[in-house]
């Protein structure tokens, strides 16, 4: 009868608590419909990856090449080997991407680039909390507000906090409804909330499109070789999009394509919440660096915002500043819903989604100059 | 014994800062050499676009114009 209870009898507190976090997470992504597409399956994994003897973890008592567990082994192929896993869910996010209300204002690419300001101010907080520089850099990437970003970023530095880094960054991309509108009020008067942006809608030709990803590519691989595996692929998806030839293959990326890795990639970061790695004070303080993160962040893109205003006769409405941050199209959404909240007939979203896409090329162009400049 | 042990934890923290206030000066100077330059090409795609458009009209404008010519003879 010792064969039934063993696995019981091996459970420890570690277990049930990640067991507790694991529910959680599924809570937040059913009830709250935070993230669904990646808290379930990251739960869920942490409930499958703490229980003792899990035969989704490879048997360290197994001879070499014998009783891998599926999730190690989806880790050790789709993220540890080249990162093929977030790398490829680029591809489907480029797809998704329309850069006319970018290209119509490219002056909004410099929001994206200030925007990114609390990842480099969250390692300086880091390494005075005792970090490491590369796990303090890992940390920092979360203010990118990117996962796929975390990943690459955590996975090339041989951060010892991929776990909590991966579920950080994915609990709080899920909480930018909650955590801007109110950093965006402590920054903002009422009066530059009621600034009045109007959309041209000038007409982007399908030439300047197609150029554009292209551009990119170069220009951010020229300076930042180590971000071409992030923005080449985004820019890639988004060319199959605009080219016009690859409707069908466009169409997979961004949703078959995203779809399947979104849910492999969710239970295969789980892999990285085994209670021994995962509970540890070191998980607390991430969690409060990634907030500082996104907080700077934030607070980073509506001073560029101010600063610009000054020396520009058309005024820029801040909050703009704050949908420079990463979280496409979460944050594009939150000042659209502000700016409408203050005047109603005030509509900021193409001027945020501007913002919103530059601020997805910046972080992924930040996040291969954090590598370079690291290694 | 401590009192080196703590030299030596103060020497590394102060090393891993220095390298953080590198990454952050060359960070954001690199991401806003790249955003920069980005902007450029795309203003310069725009001003080409554009001049092309307005010379297509143009020369559509003409081409009615002449056809409206030769109608009337």
């Amino acid at each position: 009868m010792n064969f039934l209870i063993e696995t019981v009898a091996a459970v420890t507190w570690q277990h049930v608590v990640m067991w507790l976090i694991g529910f959680l997470l599924i809570f937040l992504a059913i009830k709250k419909q935070m993230e669904p597409a990646l808290l379930l399956p990251i739960g869920f994994g942490a409930i499958l990856v703490n229980i003792p003897f899990s035969n989704v973890l490879t048997d360290p008592n197994a001879a070499a090449g014998e009783g891998a567990g599926i999730i190690q082994w989806l880790f050790e192929v789709g993220i540890e080997a080249s990162e093929a896993l977030p790398i490829l869910l680029f591809i489907g996010i480029g797809a998704m991407i329309d850069f006319e209300p970018l290209i119509v204002n490219p002056k909004l690419m410099i929001l994206g680039a200030f925007a990114q300001i609390g990842i480099f101010l969250t390692v300086i907080l880091a390494v005075l909390m005792g970090f490491s520089i590369n796990d303090a850099a890992s940390i920092g990437i979360i203010g990118a507000a990117d996962g796929p970003t975390s990943i690459l970023v955590a996975m090339k530095l041989a951060s010892n906090y991929i776990g909590p880094i991966m579920v950080v960054a994915y609990s709080y991309m899920a909480l930018v409804p909650i955590i801007q509108p109110f950093v965006i009020k402590c920054c903002t008067t009422k009066k530059e909330r009621l600034i009045r942006m109007d959309y041209n809608g000038k007409k982007v030709s399908k030439s300047v499109k197609i150029f554009f990803p292209i551009i990119i590519t170069v220009i951010s691989g020229l300076i930042a070789p180590k971000s071409l595996a992030l923005v080449g692929f985004l820019m890639f998806g988004n060319l199959i999009k605009e080219c016009g030839v690859l409707g069908s293959l466009a169409d997979t990326a961004k949703t078959t394509l995203a779809n399947l890795i979104t849910l492999l990639l969710g239970i295969t970061i789980a892999f990285k919440m085994q209670a021994e790695s995962f509970l540890s004070l070191q998980t607390l303080m991430i969690m409060a660096l990634g907030l500082m993160a996104f907080v700077f962040d934030t607070v980073g893109g509506i001073m560029c915002a101010k600063v610009m205003n000054l020396f520009s006769k058309k005024k820029i409405n801040p909050m703009i500043g704050a949908a420079g941050i990463s979280a496409f199209p979460m944050s594009a959404r939150v000042v659209h819903k502000m700016g409408l909240k203050e005047d109603s007939t005030n509509y900021l979203l193409m001027h945020a989604v501007g913002a919103n896409v530059s601020g997805q090329i910046a972080s992924a162009i930040v996040g291969g100059l954090i590598i370079g400049l690291v290694l | 014994m401590n009192a080196l042990f703590n030299v030596v934890v103060a020497a590394f923290v102060k090393a891993d800062l220095i390298t953080a206030l590198n990454i952050l000066w060359k960070g954001l100077l690199a991401v806003v050499i790249v955003v920069g330059l980005i902007m450029i090409a795309t203003f310069v795609m725009n001003a080409i676009s554009s001049k092309i458009a307005k010379s297509k009209e143009e020369k559509a404008k003409n081409e009615q114009n002449s056809d409206t010519k030769t109608d009337e003879n």
